[in-house]
């Protein structure tokens, strides 16, 4: 029996009825089309499914819809700020962060997360938040290069 | 001035703002009118026989469109150097007749929504004869270990001589040779 769920997405109200055992992760691919959020594991393993719930890199595929009523949730559509991309998406463009692409929204929102909490984090740092986001094109070294990099970035006056 | 456009240069990734943005599409981002789901179930055990599949039940579950075995198929293996004396041709759409590894697909089911299908899997009965079974190369290469495919004569089907142990320094090459098999007949 589906119930309605309000949730709020990248500042956006939504309205959906869903099954009380629907996971964040299927509501956002399936009700709202925000197909950004990729299915790994759905099991809480690959970290391809990671957005922001008020800040905090949360796995969607683990996640209750009714778990993020009243929360912010904020997926890869919502990283950029309007047409401007966010520093993390430059620096993962020019570092060829990017190989086949699918890890890459989990990896810019776990790393989103740490930089909103430490602007500006060393390598091991990086590493650290990271260990739980699997790259099965293995490019784990250009993805930390970028995030560190994003990080000397916002240091930059702007 | 470099004669070349491209190479030795830095090109930009034509799909990279696609993947940043989560705009670009993979082929699970798509939807479509009418799509189904689809789920496999897969075999529990390494090496059975399969004595019998019943689908009914799965097929009348409200929602279910479809239920396939390997009896719904051509039957026809595939797999790497087909046509070769070292055809690895033994894998099948659907296992047929009997399973040759823990997670090897059996049946596949189309449903109207993931749940459906799962519900669907539950409801396939499948009577399995258990035959023994191998866990590693060396386990497998025994004289008397059961066979996987009842194509070949043993497990071993193809052999190479490889290289082992250390160089001399300022030697060419290696020193020592094992010669790991060949591969017999049927």
């Amino acid at each position: 029996m589906k119930r309605g769920f309000r949730l709020t997405v990248n500042g956006e109200p939504y309205e959906v009825l869903a099954a009380p055992h629907a996971t964040l992760l299927e509501v956002l691919r399936e009700d709202l089309g925000l197909t950004g959020t990729k299915e790994g594991c759905d099991e809480g393993t690959c970290g391809a499914c990671t957005v922001l719930v008020d800040r905090d890199p949360w796995l969607a595929c683990l996640t209750l819809v009714g778990e993020v009523q009243g929360k912010e949730v904020r997926t890869v559509e919502g990283l950029a700020g309007g047409r401007a991309l966010h520093p993390l998406q430059e620096s993962f463009l020019e570092h060829g962060a990017v190989q086949c692409g699918f890890c890459t929204p989990g990896m810019l929102m776990t790393a989103a997360a740490l930089l909103a909490e430490r602007p500006h984090p060393s390598e091991e740092e990086v590493r650290e938040a990271l260990e739980g986001n699997f790259c099965r094109c293995t490019g784990y070294v250009k993805i930390v290069d970028a995030v560190v990099a994003a990080g000397g970035r916002q240091n930059e006056p702007v | 001035m470099s004669r070349f456009r491209v190479v030795g240069k830095s090109v930009p990734k034509i799909d990279g703002l696609g993947l940043v943005t989560g705009e670009g599409k993979f082929a699970a981002d798509y939807s479509l009118p009418g799509m189904l789901w689809g789920k496999i179930l897969r075999s529990p055990v390494p090496h059975a026989r399969i004595v019998s599949i019943n689908t009914s039940k799965a097929a009348q579950l409200p929602g279910v469109r479809a239920v396939v075995t390997g009896q719904d198929t051509l039957k026809r293996p595939y797999g790497q150097f087909e046509g070769t004396a070292w055809s690895g041709a033994d894998m099948y759409a659907l296992a047929v007749d009997k399973v040759r590894f823990v997670g090897e697909e059996v049946a596949a089911v189309a449903a109207v929504d993931e749940l459906t299908a799962e519900k669907a899997l539950d409801l396939i009965e499948v009577e399995y004869e258990e035959l023994p079974f191998v866990l590693g190369i060396e386990e497998a290469m025994r004289d008397a270990a059961p066979l996987v495919t009842r194509r070949l004569a043993a497990t071993l089907c193809t052999g190479s001589t490889t290289p082992t142990g250390t160089s001399t320094p300022g030697s060419h090459g290696p020193t020592t040779f094992v010669r790991t098999g060949s591969p017999p007949s049927r």
